[in-house]
This record gives C-alpha cells, sequence and structure tokens, in this order.
C-alpha cells in the first residue's frame, strides 16, 4: 500500500519535472525569437507611489519597486510631466548623518527587486507644476539602457500609509 | 522538632525572602527603559539658546518647559528624510492622542535652513503634516550651540545657492521633557508605534510617572 503510493507519488514527480523541462524550452525558444519584447516585459515597475505635498512646495518625491525578470539592466534617468525635473538620489547614514546624493543611474540586476524607498534610493521631482494631492495620480516614465522606457503610475498616497510602504528597521 | 516548630521556621525563611526581594526592587537604581533609540539615564540640562518660532516670536527653554516635546530637526525641501519622519511623528501623536497620552505634549519641526525656511512658510509645512505640530527656526549662529549639545549635526553644500540645495542632517527625534531637559532620542529610521510606544515607557518610569499620570 504504502510502496505504491510512493511510486506513484515518484511518477507524478517525474512528470512534473517533464512538463517543467518543456516550460523551459519553450520560454527559451520564445525568448530568442522575440530578444526586444522579453526585454521589455522583463522590467516591471510596481508598487509606485508618492507623498502628497504642502502648500507652496516644489519639490517631491516619487518611491516604487523595479521587477526585472530578464538580464541586468541600468535605470538611466526619470522624467514626469508633472515636474521640471526628475532626479535619482540616494538618502544614506554617514557618521549619524543623513546625506542626499544624486546617482547618475542605478543598476538593476535580474532576480531580487530593487526598492526605492523612503529613506533609500528615491526619486526626487523639482520644480513641481501643481501640488501633489492625496488620491492623484501622475505618470513618471524610467528610462532603461535596455529596456528603453516603462511608463509607470505613480499614486499619491496620505501622509499615513498604513503599510508606511517600505519603511523598515 | 514538632511539626508546628517546622511551619514555623518555614514560614520564617519564606518571609525573609519576600522581604529580600521586596528591598531589592525597591532599591533598585531606576534602568531606562529600552527604547528604539535611548534614553539618558540622568536627563540633561540644555544651555539656554533663542531661535524664532513659526509666529516670528522667541522659541526658548522657556518655551521647552511644561510640556514633553518632540523635536525634530531637518529642512522643508528634504524630499524624503524629513516628510517620512514627520509623517510618522504625526502618525505617533495621534496614537498618543488616541491613548490619552498627547495633552501635554508638543511637537517642533526645527528647520536648520533659516535661509529658505521662513516662520510663514515653517507654519504651513508643520501643519500641513499635523494641525499640531510647530515649526521653528534661526541662524546658524543660533542653532550651533543648541544642535552640537543635542549631537546634531548639519551642513550645506558649497556657496548653499539656488534653491534646491539639499542639507545633510542628523535625522534624530529628540525628546525633551517638562523641565527642558534632554530625555531621549528616536534615533532613524522612526516608526509611529516604536515612538509612540518608547513615549508610554518613558512616562512609565521615573520621577515623570506621577506628573504625568493625567
Amino acid at each position: 500500500m504504502q510502496e505504491s503510493g510512493s511510486s506513484e507519488r515518484h511518477g507524478l514527480k517525474t512528470m512534473a519535472a517533464r512538463n517543467f523541462s518543456w516550460i523551459c524550452l519553450f520560454v527559451t525558444f520564445a525568448a530568442a525569437i522575440l530578444p526586444g519584447n522579453a526585454a521589455a516585459q522583463g522590467v516591471q515597475v510596481v508598487d509606485a507611489w508618492s507623498r502628497p505635498t504642502p502648500p507652496g512646495m516644489d519639490v517631491g518625491v516619487a518611491y516604487f519597486t523595479i521587477r526585472n525578470a530578464g538580464k541586468s539592466d541600468r535605470l538611466l534617468r526619470v522624467s514626469s510631466p508633472v515636474a521640471k525635473r526628475a532626479e535619482l538620489h540616494v538618502s544614506s547614514m554617514k557618521d549619524g548623518v543623513m546625506r542626499m546624493e544624486g546617482l547618475s543611474s542605478v543598476d538593476i540586476g535580474g532576480g531580487a527587486p530593487t526598492s526605492f524607498e523612503p529613506s533609500g534610493k528615491h526619486v526626487m521631482l523639482v520644480g513641481l507644476k501643481r501640488a501633489l494631492k492625496e488620491g492623484d495620480a501622475f505618470p513618471l516614465v524610467l528610462t532603461f539602457a535596455n529596456a528603453g522606457k516603462v511608463e509607470a503610475r505613480v499614486e499619491v498616497r496620505g501622509n499615513h500609509p498604513a503599510s508606511s510602504a517600505g519603511t523598515k528597521r | 522538632m514538632s511539626r508546628s516548630q517546622k511551619i514555623a521556621l518555614l514560614a520564617a525563611a519564606v518571609a525573609v525572602v519576600a522581604c529580600g526581594v521586596y528591598f531589592a526592587i525597591l532599591t533598585r537604581p531606576d534602568e531606562p527603559p529600552s527604547i528604539a533609540g535611548f534614553v539618558y539615564p540622568e536627563p540633561r540640562t540644555i544651555s539656554p539658546f533663542r531661535l524664532t518660532d513659526q509666529n516670528g516670536k522667541p522659541f526658548d527653554l522657556d518655551a521647552l518647559k511644561g510640556k514633553w516635546s518632540f523635536v525634530y530637526f531637518g529642512y522643508t525641501y528634504c524630499p524624503d528624510v524629513c516628510p517620512t519622519t514627520l509623517a510618522e511623528l504625526s502618525r505617533a501623536q495621534k496614537m498618543l492622542e488616541a491613548a490619552g497620552l498627547d495633552a501635554g505634549n508638543q511637537y517642533v519641526f526645527v528647520s536648520v535652513d533659516a535661509q529658505r525656511d521662513t516662520p510663514p512658510r515653517l507654519a504651513q509645512y508643520a501643519a500641513f503634516f499635523n494641525g499640531k505640530f510647530l515649526g521653528a527656526t534661526g541662524s546658524d549662529e543660533a542653532l550651533t550651540g543648541l544642535t552640537r549639545e543635542l549631537g546634531i549635526a548639519y551642513s550645506f553644500p558649497e556657496g548653499r545657492k539656488g534653491k534646491t540645495y539639499a542639507v545633510n542632517h542628523s535625522s534624530i527625534v529628540v525628546l525633551f521633557d517638562p523641565d527642558a531637559r534632554l530625555h531621549a532620542v528616536f534615533t532613524p529610521p522612526q516608526k509611529a508605534e516604536e515612538m509612540a510606544d518608547g513615549f508610554r515607557k518613558i512616562l512609565g518610569s521615573g520621577p515623570h510617572r506621577l506628573a504625568r499620570a493625567g
């Protein structure tokens, strides 16, 4: 009884492994045939959000997560119609002091997602053309070395996002 | 030894141990509570200083007296770290308010960048995060002594030109007690839950326990 059960499971495993091999083969072919498309689909910008801006303030921020299922890529620049300029920045702690530095580009490795989050890498919007209000959304265009342009929809969330998206100790 | 003698002896032993434990607890030095940052074992007196509040009035040691003050130093053109910290501090205020621990508190955003952050601008900025938040600032001269004593560093890029320069600054939330003494520091990245919890612990320990019980 037990033996037959285990051999059945073994059979299932072999079948699953075979199916998986076919899937891999298919994906490999598809990637080879459609290199451009595969790269574009490989880079995804998800969970893009921003904070509302105080009255009279013309700087803002954008946070997001970049998923890259393909080969390593590089984020070269960002732009948004709501601001004159969008800059790649990183906040980092050095000797107990928070510093903000410009980044000329950001490597986006394949595999683990790259997070742009509070107190870390972020996009600074300079010269906002209008105040960002809670509930608004605006486009952000990210230009990658390989994937080209990817547009994200940035949601303006309240000052009290329950999750504090991405803030961590 | 009779049975009653044994019982008496046992009772005496229990009493001695209980008394020992009681006195050990009573005479134990007050250890500062553990928070997401640190509590000074002895609150530190601060030298007089004179900043300007959001209404153009002096903001000095007297302004810190009689209340617990959460004070954060930054600048309004800061796009990332300052709004993040102020949003968390605002959430902490609401948590403390809900817990009935907020009535005797004030929350102050001190700009180290008086060149761009005028009092009216600070009033707008602070209130945007929380109606209870206040703003204050001062010249480098006025700020230097205070920030040094609090262990806060800040620096400007050379020239400090244009409108969008970034300021490097310590991103700590300092807590003054109602005697205007430096009592605790919340270190980054500050979370609302941890600041509210830390404040609760601080209130529950030390000499301010009774003063702030209401």
